[in-house]
């Protein structure tokens, strides 16, 4: 019997022991690295060289519509950022060109006039695929509707005119008003 | 009921000194029950080296006459006991007193009877499984094995990770038992399968409901209790190999186990297995990524003797399981595109290769238990036991860095301290009294780079049980019992600011806050809980038929998933949010049953109902805007539900060689608060075998099984709508998470033979075929049912040596 209740003992200390050693330090804080939450869209107009910039930023409210002028070309360019802290904003596009075989920016748009196709300079993977990093917007007419721009993960194909034919994971769907005048 | 006997000598000295001469003296003796001292008829006593032999008659009394002075080796054997041998030396008329433990299930053995049943509660709905099917199951999982039992379903993801659900409840509402440990491996998680090696274990016991108090007072759902081989007190060497190879999967499982006795009572074990399994295949493709890599280990030794023994036991498991590919999406549009696709949307060729996404799971179990056992009184247990569970989960990433790097990686490490008494002195009343003491914790490492899903915590729980039976006659029996439990969580979260205060919690718990870091805040919730639990029930038997009625009363405090989920669930495109302020669930069921046990015809009748106050679901309650699109969010809120169903068994043995067994489940969930049907409660569900036994050829036995799942057409409508853009034009499409998918019927075969190796090895061969049709389904309790089809056709070569 003694020898049970000093092995009792020393479990119960062991317990209490362990319970006592846990340690009250504060968690370390995460601030997540891959998050992406602002895409920024910079519009320059081919001829006056006059540039915009529109931003979608998560939590904040929505960017002002995009306006294009009918008949002319616009250069976009587009650019995905971790803003999470104010005071470390990480730009996330750098790693997408990086990592150009993973990854494609598509463009949707219900605007039937409106044509957005790759610029001459824009980023290519190593089988020659344009990324869609940098891209030329041109319309016609009068009218209005929405840009969703993409960035898919993994796509199983890089070329395509909807969505649904690159499958892959969607890493960000962003849309923005755009009017044509 | 076992009974209890003990054999006890007692030489009663008897003087005889007038007619004391060598070579003629008298052992007398009187063979007891341990515990009631109730006489014991039909022992046989022999002297080792004489002819002389005797046996007890009804009064437990024998006699041996004219034995000379010297020291005898004598024997005692009994039909239902161990043989035991002890040393009595006879000097004139000699006075001995001599005790045997005759508690076979202490003494080691379990007496596995599948058409039987062992109860570890004498008035809730329990059924086990025994050791023969188990070994079937052996290249499966432990989920897969249970669903023999009726009211048993599984909740998959893949086909590898296989979760129970009784009677339509799960995770951490059904606890799991492994060798007297309470598994601790974050079950609250409904991808995460329990981290038990089917391989380690020789019984299982399935107990519907909270009814055996012992284990918790929070088992809503159950438990299942898997014990591992037990070593008889004697001197015996045994084990076995088993290898099983699968079609499906194009891999294997080798399992091995050995088993040590000595007549000292000192016994050790060795058990090993491994399983490795490449992309499983359905009929019409490849489900690329669903590898398996499994591993376990188990060893112990112990000693068990009449009065005292002890247990000492390490396990060790370690699974690696790929996550269909196509499962993992960015968005909803990527969900809905895969809802709308019959096949996956990623399919490569057949591969051992696990990639992302994928899981890592390790545990360890060490625990170290001893008994006393007290003459008249009963036996005292005290158990420690230590578990640490490690969590990886890899998700597809972007940035070479994080090609190896967890998105998930937990570690919770548990201690528990229990001890109980069993006052079983009484053959006609049985008490048992316990307590139990945990302290665990949780250890998210930051080091992933992806914000904490589980946050960090201490908790601490403390729980007392009081709990009996009473024969109140041959026919009758009653039993009761109590148990309270006080849980403390103690977590350190961090919330963003904004939802912070968007939840309200800012006013509600502003004494958990810390510290504002940017745009988070860092919170110590410490939330207490006091659960009460209870059972009460009665069983009747007469001639070959048993009725049982049980009302248990469970209590479970909200695990941490419950209370502090906050993000995305990549596989379901939702975000789920934990409540802080959810309250214990309590559940109140009532069971009956009618079984008859012998005979050609036998059955089991379980109808139950349980109405659950405050049962913790998860629901859509919006829309969250992210930059990923609109995700519907998901929220953790306490609803009362009812649960309603019935469980039917039959078998029936036409002749020696025909038998067939037939088992039917079914089980409605309402939320009462919603008024609508619960989410993933399994189908109704059917399933007949009909089996030949030829024993004079080598055992040859044959079975034809057919399972039939009815579709689930009880389900809450969860469906929402969302606009993508297709041709150049908005359309509307319905994104439908709700609806099951339809019934199916599956066709499986056992065939198995035994060749004798001599020397008492033998070898059993069997080839097990499942899905024999190649039928293509999907099953509404599989997770993956929205991106593939279940397992295709699996045939399976199964070796087994016995030695």
């Amino acid at each position: 019997m003694k020898s049970f209740l000093k092995i009792n003992l020393a479990l119960v200390a062991l317990i209490v022991l362990s319970a006592c050693s846990s340690d009250d330090d504060t968690p370390e804080q995460i601030n997540e690295e891959e998050l992406i939450d602002r895409v920024v869209l910079e519009i320059t107009d081919t001829d006056t060289q006059a540039m915009e910039t529109f931003i979608w930023e998560e939590g904040a409210t929505a960017p002002e519509p995009i306006v294009l002028n009918s008949g002319k070309t616009y250069a976009v360019e587009i650019g995905f950022f971790n803003a999470s802290n104010p005071g470390n904003i990480i730009d996330i596009t750098e790693e997408v060109i990086e990592e150009a075989d993973e990854h494609q920016v598509f463009y949707e748009t219900d605007i039937s006039s409106l044509t957005i196709s790759p610029a001459g300079g824009d980023f290519e993977d190593t089988q020659g695929n344009k990324l869609g990093i940098l891209t030329n917007w041109s319309a016609t007419g009068t009218t209005s509707g929405a840009v969703t721009t993409y960035l898919v993960h993994e796509p199983v194909s890089k070329t395509g005119t909807d969505r649904d034919d690159l499958g892959g994971e969607t890493d960000v769907q962003v849309a923005f008003t755009v009017v044509i005048n | 009921m076992k009974q209890h006997l003990v054999v006890l000598f007692s030489l009663i000295h008897i003087s005889l000194g007038l007619y004391a001469q060598d070579c003629n003296n008298i052992f007398l003796g009187e063979v007891v029950d341990f515990h009631e001292g109730t006489p014991l008829f039909g022992a046989i006593i022999t002297l080792d080296g004489t002819d002389e032999k005797a046996t007890t008659d009804f009064n437990g009394k024998f006699a041996i006459k004219g034995l000379c002075n010297g020291s005898y080796l004598v024997r005692v054997t009994h039909p239902e006991c161990d043989d035991t041998t002890l040393e009595v030396s006879i000097e004139g008329d000699t006075y001995k007193k001599i005790r045997l433990e005759h508690h076979l299930e202490e003494l080691g053995e379990v007496v596995v009877t599948e058409s039987r049943i062992a109860r570890k509660t004498q008035t809730g709905q329990e059924q086990l499984l025994g050791k023969q099917t188990i070994e079937q199951y052996s290249g499966q999982s432990l989920g897969d094995a249970l669903k023999e039992i009726s009211g048993v379903s599984s909740l998959n993801t893949g086909s590898a990770i296989v979760k129970p659900v009784i009677q339509g409840l799960h995770s951490s509402r059904v606890l799991i038992m492994n060798n007297g440990v309470r598994l601790q491996d974050q079950e609250w998680g409904s991808e995460h399968a329990p981290n038990l090696d089917l391989n380690s274990t020789s019984s299982l016991s399935v107990i519907k409901g909270a009814s055996a108090l012992k284990y918790g007072g929070d088992a809503i759902g159950g438990v299942i209790v898997a014990s591992p081989e037990r070593i008889f007190p004697r001197d015996t060497l045994y084990g076995s190999t088993i290898l099983t190879g699968a079609t499906n999967g194009r891999g294997g499982t080798l399992a091995s186990s050995l088993f040590k006795g000595y007549d000292t009572g000192w016994n050790w074990k060795l058990q090993g297995s491994i399983k490795r399994l490449g992309d499983f295949e359905a009929p019409d493709y490849i489900l690329s990524n669903t590898g398996v890599f499994e591993k376990g280990f188990s060893g112990g030794f112990g000693y068990n003797s009449l009065e005292f023994g002890f247990d000492a036991f390490y396990s060790y498991y370690n699974n690696e399981i790929g996550i269909l590919r196509a499962s993992h999406i960015g968005n909803v549009e990527d969900l809905e595109r895969a809802l709308r696709s019959d096949e996956p949307l990623i399919i490569r060729d057949h591969t051992y290769d696990i990639l992302a996404p994928k899981q890592k799971v390790d545990h360890h179990l060490a625990k170290i238990n001893m008994y006393k056992r007290l003459e008249g009184l009963g036996r005292w247990n005290l158990q420690y036991d230590y578990q640490s569970n490690n969590r990886l989960e890899f998700d597809i990433r972007r940035g070479e860095d994080n090609d190896n790097r967890p998105s998930l990686d937990l570690t919770l490490n548990t201690h528990t301290l229990t001890t109980d008494f069993e006052f079983d002195a009484q053959s006609s009343f049985k008490l048992q009294t316990g307590l139990r003491a945990m302290y665990q914790n949780n250890f998210p490492d930051p080091a992933t780079g992806v914000r904490r899903l589980i946050p960090d915590y201490d908790r601490y729980d403390l729980g007392g049980f009081l709990s009996g039976n009473y024969h109140i006659d041959d026919q009758w029996l009653m039993e009761a019992g109590i148990r309270y439990d006080f849980s403390r969580m103690d977590a350190q979260k961090y919330y963003d600011l904004d939802t912070w205060t968007e939840r309200g919690y800012d006013a509600q718990f502003p004494e958990f806050e810390e510290a504002v870091f940017g745009n988070q805040i860092l919170v110590n919730p410490v939330l207490n809980f006091h659960n009460f639990s209870g059972t009460l029930g009665g069983r009747y038997t007469r001639d070959s038929f048993d009725w049982l009625i049980n009302y248990a009363l469970a209590s479970r405090a909200p695990n941490p998933s419950e209370l502090f989920s906050d993000g995305l669930h990549h596989s379901a495109a939702a975000i789920e949010t934990g409540a802080l302020d959810l309250d214990s669930e309590v559940a109140h069921k009532f069971s009956f049953s009618a079984e008859k046990t012998e005979g050609a015809l036998q059955f089991s009748i379980a109808p139950y109902f349980s109405y659950i106050n405050g049962f913790i679901v998860l629901e859509p309650s919006g829309l969250e805007e992210t930059i990923r699109g609109a995700f519907p969010v998901w929220e953790y809120r306490q609803t009362n539900a009812n649960m309603l169903g019935a469980d039917l068994d039959a078998s029936y043995q036409y002749n020696r060689n025909w038998s067939s067994f037939h088992k039917f489940s079914y089980v409605y969930g309402k939320d009462l608060d919603r008024d609508a049907p619960l989410i993933d409660i399994p189908a109704a569900n059917m399933s007949n075998k009909v089996s030949y036994n030829y024993p004079e050829f080598h055992n040859l036995s044959i079975s034809i099984r057919s399972d039939y799942v009815f579709r689930q057409n009880n389900f809450p409508d969860n469906n929402f709508e969302i606009e993508i853009i297709e041709n150049g034009i908005p359309v509307t499409r319905t994104v439908d998470l709700s609806t099951p998918p339809p019934a199916y019927h599956l066709l499986g075969m056992n065939t198995s033979m035994v060749f004798g190796l001599g020397k008492g090895n033998e070898l059993q061969v069997a080839l097990l075929a499942n899905n024999i049709l190649n039928t293509s389904y999907r099953d509404y309790l599989n997770r993956q049912r929205f991106y593939a089809d279940d397992l295709g056709r699996n045939l399976q070569l199964q070796i087994k040596i016995n030695y």
